[in-house]
């Protein structure tokens, strides 16, 4: 009986699963398609980039220095005294461009970002706001979705290069004063291990990274109902749904791009 | 005209709408009349293809709409036809011009200075000149009706679909708003749904009341008799002692 039950709530999980992804999915083409009539939306794109960048930055200040300052203090510290100080530069870059800094940035974000879009679109949707822009002619993928993912792509391909540069300068700070690094030393090991496709990874990964918190956050504003209990609810689901997706795909994308790298 | 014909509709296993007729006569004020939940605003929302409905025909002007797609409702329907929201539903990150402007998305090939005419003319309408540049949240109750409004008006359209506009104001600000219902009706010519449960005002504004319940209309008549009919559910609904609810 009771393994009986267990498939039945494993078929119902399977079914909520697929649903929600098919319906994400549909979305995220209608987006697409509502892309062509970006010149008309222009001022709404611009004005999300302005509310995400500004929704952001305080946090990625804050992550990216303090994230920075304990890659400096552990890696410093748990480095063996047989090997050269100078390594910690390069394994420092590395990391933050290759793993730390999109992924950090990406689920920190989730929660800023992601809860604010589904909260906000949450509460439209359960004042009947989207209902009375779909009167007035007005196409909510066009008019709230497609503004939303085009700038949280936009918006943190250009913060992750924000983050990345501060975590590595924080780690240095932190260097320095746990295993006396000096500033050439440092810099010598980033040079010493600098790849060119470290860059486009950590862009890549923050674009995908963008694209999945918008998504998920416009997606599951525009599904609320039931009230204030269903912004809450939908709003939390924005922020897990985002936050699991993005630590899955960061593993998918670095084992793609190692093997195309 | 709006024809309404055998319309079902049902969420998941709830059959809220049971094959509801009604018509809307050019020029007339029709209130429907019900128990909460019955389906009143659902009614309104197939009208104006915000939901579709599972059987049955709607026709505007003779044009049938329940097999309309999004792009065609907007290109056809929706240029005649707007909807003032029970909680006004404006867009509370704009302010009250900026709501109104953006329900002039409609009609297309509108020059600025046609535009702030009919933001400025509709505001007067509704007694609220000078409030373009407010927010929402600087709103009374009773102006925020009356900005819906003025964002319903401005687009000049044919029908008018109201949604419980009395709903949440005092009696005194009911009756503004029931008078503001007749003079629009008036002053622009246009035939209007009203969604209402006003009692005292309904004979007012109205020209014909419908009842509806358990998803059909269970009785019409001209609104001025409504206190003389002898259905059993609706006489039941008007005195408050319907049971079952």
């Amino acid at each position: 009986m009771k393994l009986h039950t267990g498939f039945i709530k494993l078929g119902h999980l399977t079914l909520v699963f697929l649903r929600t992804y098919g319906r994400l999915t549909i979305m995220v083409a209608q987006a697409a398609v509502a892309l062509r009539r970006m010149p008309r939306y222009f001022e709404q794109i611009v004005e999300q980039y302005i509310y995400i960048g500004k929704r952001s930055m305080p946090l990625i200040f804050v992550a990216s220095i303090f994230m920075g300052l304990l890659m400096g203090v552990q890696i410093g510290t748990q480095m063996s005294e047989t090997t050269p100080a100078w390594v910690e530069g390069g394994l420092i870059l590395r990391t933050v461009l290759l793993e730390m800094g999109p992924i950090i940035m990406g689920i920190v974000l989730a929660g800023r970002v992601g809860s604010g879009i589904a909260s906000e679109l949450g509460t439209m949707q359960i004042t009947e706001q989207v209902d009375a822009l779909r009167t007035m002619g007005i196409n909510p993928i066009e008019y709230l979705v497609m503004p939303r993912i085009l700038s949280g792509v936009v918006a943190f391909t250009m913060m992750i290069v924000f983050f990345d540069f501060l975590a590595i300068m924080a780690s240095f700070v932190s260097s320095y004063f746990t295993i006396d690094m000096t500033w050439t030393g440092f810099v010598k090991g980033m040079r010493h291990s600098y790849v060119q496709s470290d860059v486009y990874t950590t862009l890549i990964k923050a674009s995908i990274f963008g694209f999945l918190v918008t998504a998920f956050g416009t997606f599951f504003g525009l599904q609320t109902r039931a009230g204030a209990k269903g912004v809450g609810s939908n709003t939390t689901k924005a922020v897990i749904w985002a936050s699991i997706a993005i630590i899955v795909l960061d593993y998918v994308i670095s084992a793609m791009l190692y093997m195309v790298w | 005209m709006i024809e309404i014909r055998e319309i079902r509709k049902a969420f998941e296993t709830r059959v809220v709408l049971d094959g509801i007729d009604l018509d809307l006569q050019k020029g007339e004020t029709l209130t429907v009349m019900g128990i909460s939940g019955c389906g009143k605003t659902t009614l309104l929302k197939l009208v104006i293809g915000l939901i579709g409905s599972d059987a049955g025909s709607i026709k505007v002007d003779g044009q049938e709409v329940t097999s309309l797609t999004e792009k065609q409702f907007n290109s056809t329907i929706r240029r005649r036809m707007t909807m003032v929201f029970q909680q006004g539903a404006l867009w509370d990150s704009k302010t009250v011009g900026q709501n109104i402007d953006l329900a002039l998305n409609i009609r297309e090939g509108l020059s600025e200075p046609e535009r702030r005419d009919l933001i400025r003319e509709s505001l007067q309408r509704v007694s609220m000149e000078g409030t373009e540049d407010m927010y929402p949240e600087e709103l009374s109750g009773g102006m925020i009706k009356r900005a819906a409004i003025a964002r319903a008006i401005a687009p000049q359209p044919e029908y008018l679909l109201y949604d419980e506009p009395t709903t949440g104001l005092d009696p005194v600000l009911s009756r503004k708003i029931s008078d503001l219902i007749i003079k629009l009706d008036e002053e622009l010519q246009t035939s209007s749904m009203v969604i209402s449960h006003d009692i005292s005002s309904i004979p007012n504004f109205s020209d014909r009341i419908a009842m509806m319940h358990a998803g059909r209309i269970v009785l019409t008549c001209p609104a001025d008799q409504m206190w003389n009919q002898e259905n059993e559910v609706f006489n039941d609904f008007l005195y408050g002692t319907m049971e079952n609810v």
